[in-house]
């Protein structure tokens, strides 16, 4: 039973007299065979995430609570005052977050001209100062800060001191035809009066360009959440995540079967009719570098 | 020989410096998914002819090795668009 186990890993890693000196996974039938088995996981991903979103989904570790305390924490590192979560700007944050899935834009302002001050002010928070920060494809909480805190102009607005309120949506949705989970940031100081018809059109801060780059996150209710978007916390898998990893796993076992094969070439000095292991070998490489710029989240 | 090795490592070299340019292309794409999906067709499409050009003029070129290189190159493709795309 071992001798035949061994038979047949040498036939399938090893070249060999059976494999005709050509490890029977790097055949092209067996290329053609991976495809197949990657086009079908993906195939298969896709359709368990229509299916079941809460299994197979978005980003699991962003929160509304976590991107607040994370702000709060920075802001308190920096002897600031934390910030406060507003209902008002919250709604706000939805609102923009919603309005970009169903116009399909990122930015700051919309296509048709919405300006982040248009939400706040539809929200009825009555402000002397605002401001918006944006992030999407993050995985986790602390990289969305992170990328903030990188930025002078997003770090400028969580560390503005002025700032007394803030409004977080995290929304998942389908944006220029690839799942995204959104991260909308608003913040504000509410202007003394606190009557919600005055509202300034243009406040003086808002003419800084940092100020407008400011990111407000705003909680979505479940209830307002359209078919396409899913409660972040409810998905305990992050498919991005298994993709990437398949991709690795793949791209690493055939690395090894690679190697192996180059280093029985180089040992044996076998002539044969077949591409170069050592150019496929560096090819992989390159792709398993490439792997490592995928995935990463931007910020606006 | 000593002219069979300066052609290998000349072909080599050109390899190494296409896939470095692409993988420092991915990295300022980062972010930009359909951009980073374009390069990596254009770098499987490059590698691909790469390995055609190796082989004819090393004398060795058989329709087996163009659809090997083919095929590897497809097997990047499908392996970096589970990544890129969500």
């Amino acid at each position: 039973m071992f001798t035949n186990l061994a038979q047949k890993l040498r036939h399938y890693f090893i070249p060999h007299e059976s494999n005709n000196y050509r490890a029977r996974s790097l055949h092209n039938s067996a290329i053609v065979f991976y495809i197949l088995i990657i086009v079908i996981f993906h195939l298969s991903m896709n359709i368990m995430k229509q299916l079941k979103p809460n299994i197979l989904g978005y980003a699991t570790d962003i929160t509304i609570e976590k991107i607040l305390s994370l702000v709060n924490k920075k802001r308190v590192e920096n002897n600031l005052q934390p910030l406060s979560l507003s209902d008002q700007l919250d709604i706000a944050a939805t609102a923009k977050g919603n309005d970009m899935f169903s116009k399909n834009y990122w930015a700051h302002i919309s296509p048709t001209g919405t300006t982040p001050w248009s939400f706040i002010n539809a929200s009825g928070y009555s402000y002397v100062y605002a401001g918006e920060n944006l992030a999407r494809n993050f995985n986790t909480a602390d990289e969305v800060i992170e990328a903030w805190m990188n930025s002078p102009s997003h770090k400028a607005n969580i560390l503005k001191p002025e700032y007394k309120d803030i409004g977080l949506a995290i929304i998942n949705g389908n944006l220029n035809g690839e799942d995204t989970t959104l991260v909308v940031q608003e913040f504000g100081t509410p202007s003394k009066s606190t009557v919600a018809e005055i509202i300034p059109n243009t406040p003086k801060d808002l003419s800084n360009a940092n100020d407008r780059k400011q990111l407000v996150q705003v909680q979505i209710p479940e209830n307002q959440l359209g078919a396409n978007e899913v409660s972040i916390n409810k998905s305990p898998i992050y498919l991005p995540k298994v993709n990437k990893t398949f991709s690795l796993i793949f791209a690493e076992f055939m690395l090894v079967v690679l190697f192996i094969d180059s280093l029985y070439l180089w040992k044996f000095k076998t002539q044969r009719l077949s591409g170069h292991s050592l150019a496929h070998i560096i090819f992989l490489g390159a792709l398993i570098g490439a792997m490592g710029a995928t995935g990463i989240g931007v910020i606006l | 020989m000593k002219k069979d090795t300066h052609f290998h490592i000349l072909h080599y070299l050109v390899l190494i410096v296409i896939l470095l340019s692409a993988v420092v292309a991915f990295f300022a794409l980062a972010g930009n998914h359909r951009m980073q999906f374009q390069v990596a067709i254009m770098t499987s499409f490059i590698y691909f002819l790469w390995g055609v050009v190796h082989h004819h003029l090393e004398g060795d070129l058989h329709p087996k090795i163009v659809v090997e290189y083919l095929l590897v190159a497809l097997l990047a493709v499908f392996l970096l668009q589970g990544t890129i795309f969500r």
